[in-house]
């Protein structure tokens, strides 16, 4: 017998562990302070529902995984990797800088944060020509600066360049 | 019928300029999405709905149609000239196209391709306009329960009838539903699963999550496995003497056409399986099938037109029955409620003139694609040696962007990366996202009718389905959706295991019947 933990055992536990915490969040909603219309499926009821359905099938994943339906591919040769960094570690990255990203882009202004992003995302994924990587990231900044002020009458955060306007 | 000659009747006065060219620079936009590798009409709607917050109805509505069948005709090129589909509709096209392209026809099969597109869109927005208001009209005799159904029916043809497992289809249509329900709840008004946060009381903002599940996640994957700009030194013009299929070809054209339309009405099924179907068909019916994978031109015509074709069949129950029929077109319903309109018969009868502007839109859509297809080729085929770094930070630009133009909130920043991550997660575990955002647009609707009809039958279930026999239908419907993926199953595996018993041992000498 062979378990496939990645593709169906680990997945679905999240799933389940979601599916309890929403059947928690629906025993303390003040169903009764809202009202009952007319008896029927209440505003806890439906999601406690989908919590049950959710719980049911996932257990049902975990189940195809443990009959092994599909078996490992341990008998092939692996690929060689590819050069440089583990493919699953570039997302992870990405995903950093894009979380500090979000979290300067008030106070450090759009206009300066957004080239720094992109400069790093496009380096992440194997550009070295530090010259294009600059000039895309500069232009891309201000082209979509350029529309939202322009064609939205938006103002993106300012940040450390308010001063300049103040 | 009526309510169609009175949609006919306005068509022509309905595509005003500010239409007309959100609908070129749609179908322009479509064409490059579709040309690049690894894009497709999905992510350029998805990045397209909230610029559509700022524009009138008709004319957003008519970005996003233009963005759809430009991206569904754009993957012909790629498929042509570098022998890969530049979105997964055009993978029948590329077995005739890029065959042809090797013998030095690749001009007469962008052509070719370009010409079909052009017949199949005009074909399927016709039967959008004649088919859509008399569905629309025959759905208003539904009640609750009816709704709840065909709510169910679309999600559950979407878990179960999309590619990938049944049972993980379902699971990621129900986290969808769940995403749905925070907020207020909409019959009682009581506060659901909002952590506190007042920015969420009209729940997950529908622009975060679609982007974020569709666009971020791509973007991940991209990341993931970054590719380099494609190669191509071919140089594609216009032949013009491949117009003449267009009559010389008719019937093939037409039985490609149907087959688009039919398929794209029956949700999950999709643009790629009517264009195989069609290519099927097109090599049985042809009187030389032999030729077809080695530079066939009806084997493009086929494809081209059923997967173009498919576009229209997938607005039908999107638009009449509020079902979208694939995630494209659920995005679009997105756009639509963006403009507080709610995609359903009710449309049909409130906003007739919003609905007659989408289907001009669609018409004159199918028509544009002609011209604007061929003259975009040569410069569309420069694009695709754009260094794939420049096109990521693009996108990834646009995305934050867009997202953040809605209300200029960081939450809806904080939403999108979440949902970025989970359909990341997602798609690397084969876990459908399309489920997740049908299910998440469709949420409301089937919870509202749900618990109507729960109030309307005071417990007695089976007699009150049973009273509704339109109810009951679709309930069955349901369950053959839920049932067929695994008797299918069970048949090939029985095929399996019949083929591997079948085999004789190496040596021994086969059984004589």
């Amino acid at each position: 017998m062979t378990i496939d933990w990645r593709n169906d055992v680990l997945p679905a536990l999240p799933f389940i562990g979601f599916a309890g915490w929403l059947l928690y969040e629906t025993t303390v909603l003040d169903v009764e302070m809202a009202g009952h219309v007319g008896g029927g499926m209440d505003a806890a009821g439906y999601p406690r529902a989908l919590a049950l359905l959710i719980a049911g099938l996932s257990v049902l994943v975990i189940a195809q995984g443990i009959r092994g339906r599909r078996p490992l591919s341990a008998g092939k040769p692996l690929d060689a990797p590819p050069p440089g960094l583990h493919p699953g570690i570039r997302p992870a990255l990405a995903m950093a800088a894009i979380v500090v990203y979000t979290f300067i882009m008030i106070p450090v202004g759009f206009l300066i944060a957004t080239p720094v992003l992109l400069a790093f995302v496009m380096f992440l994924v194997g550009d070295r020509n530090w010259v294009r990587i600059g000039a895309t990231a500069v232009l891309l900044t201000f082209a979509t600066w350029a529309i939202s002020f322009f064609g939205f009458n938006i103002l993106l955060p300012e940040g450390w360049l308010g001063v300049l306007t103040d | 019928m009526s309510e169609t000659l009175h949609i006919l009747l306005d068509l022509g006065s309905s595509v005003d300029w500010a239409t007309a060219v959100m609908l070129v620079f749609g179908l322009v936009l479509g064409i490059l999405i579709g040309v690049l590798p690894g894009m497709g009409p999905v992510l350029g709607v998805a990045l397209a709905i909230p610029f559509t917050f700022y524009i009138p109805p008709v004319p957003s509505i008519a970005l996003l149609i233009g963005i759809y069948q430009g991206g569904n005709y754009g993957g012909a090129i790629t498929a042509t000239v570098l022998g890969i589909p530049g979105t997964p509709m055009a993978a029948a096209t590329l077995l005739d196209a890029h065959p042809m392209a090797l013998k030095g026809e690749a001009s007469e099969a962008v052509t070719l391709a370009t010409v079909a597109s052009f017949f199949g869109t005009s074909f399927s927005a016709i039967a959008l306009i004649l088919v859509a208001p008399t569905l629309a009209e025959f759905a208003l005799r539904f009640g609750p329960a009816e709704t709840f159904s065909l709510a169910l029916l679309g999600l559950t043809a979407i878990a179960s009838l999309g590619e990938g497992s049944t049972v993980k289809g379902l699971v990621a249509g129900l986290f969808g539903l769940t995403v749905a329900t925070i907020g207020n709840d909409p019959i009682t008004g009581l506060m659901r699963f909002n952590f506190g946060l007042t920015e969420l009381q009209g729940g997950i903002n529908l622009v975060s999550m679609l982007m974020g599940i569709f666009a971020v996640s791509e973007l991940l994957i991209q990341i993931e496995r970054p590719v380099r700009a494609w190669q191509t030194s071919e140089r594609i013009g216009v032949k013009f003497q491949m117009f003449r299929a267009l009559w010389r070809r008719f019937l093939g054209h037409t039985r490609a056409s149907a087959i688009g339309v039919a398929i794209g009405t029956i949700p999950a099924v999709g643009a790629v399986a009517s264009s195989f179907l069609a290519y099927k068909l097109a090599k049985d019916f042809s009187n030389h099938p032999e030729t077809f994978g080695k530079g066939e031109p009806d084997g493009v015509i086929a494809s081209e037109a059923a997967n173009s074709a498919t576009t229209g069949g997938a607005m039908i129950p999107m638009l009449a029955l509020g079902i979208p029929g694939d995630p494209v077109v659920a995005i679009m319903m997105g756009g639509l409620l963006i403009q507080g309109l709610t995609p359903g018969p009710t449309l049909f009868f409130t906003n007739v003139e919003v609905l007659t502007g989408i289907f001009a839109a669609f018409l004159v859509g199918g028509v544009l694609l002609l011209p604007i297809g061929l003259a975009s080729i040569p410069i569309f085929l420069r694009v695709l040696r754009t260094p794939f770094p420049a096109l990521l930070a693009g996108v990834l630009v646009l995305t934050v962007i867009g997202t953040f133009l809605v209300q200029q909130y960081i939450v809806d920043l904080w939403q999108l990366w979440l949902f970025g991550v989970i359909g990341y997660a997602m798609r690397k575990t084969g876990f459908s996202v399309a489920a997740a955002s049908i299910g998440f647009v469709l949420g409301p609707v089937l919870e509202v009718n749900l618990r109507r009809t729960t109030i309307i039958m005071s417990g007695d279930f089976t007699g009150y389905i049973l009273s509704r026999p339109i109810a009951l239908t679709i309930l069955i419907l349901v369950a053959l959706a839920l049932v067929f993926p695994l008797v299918q199953t069970a048949i090939l595996n029985r095929g399996k295991r019949s083929a591997a018993v079948a085999k004789p041992l190496p040596g021994s000498r086969p059984s004589r019947k």
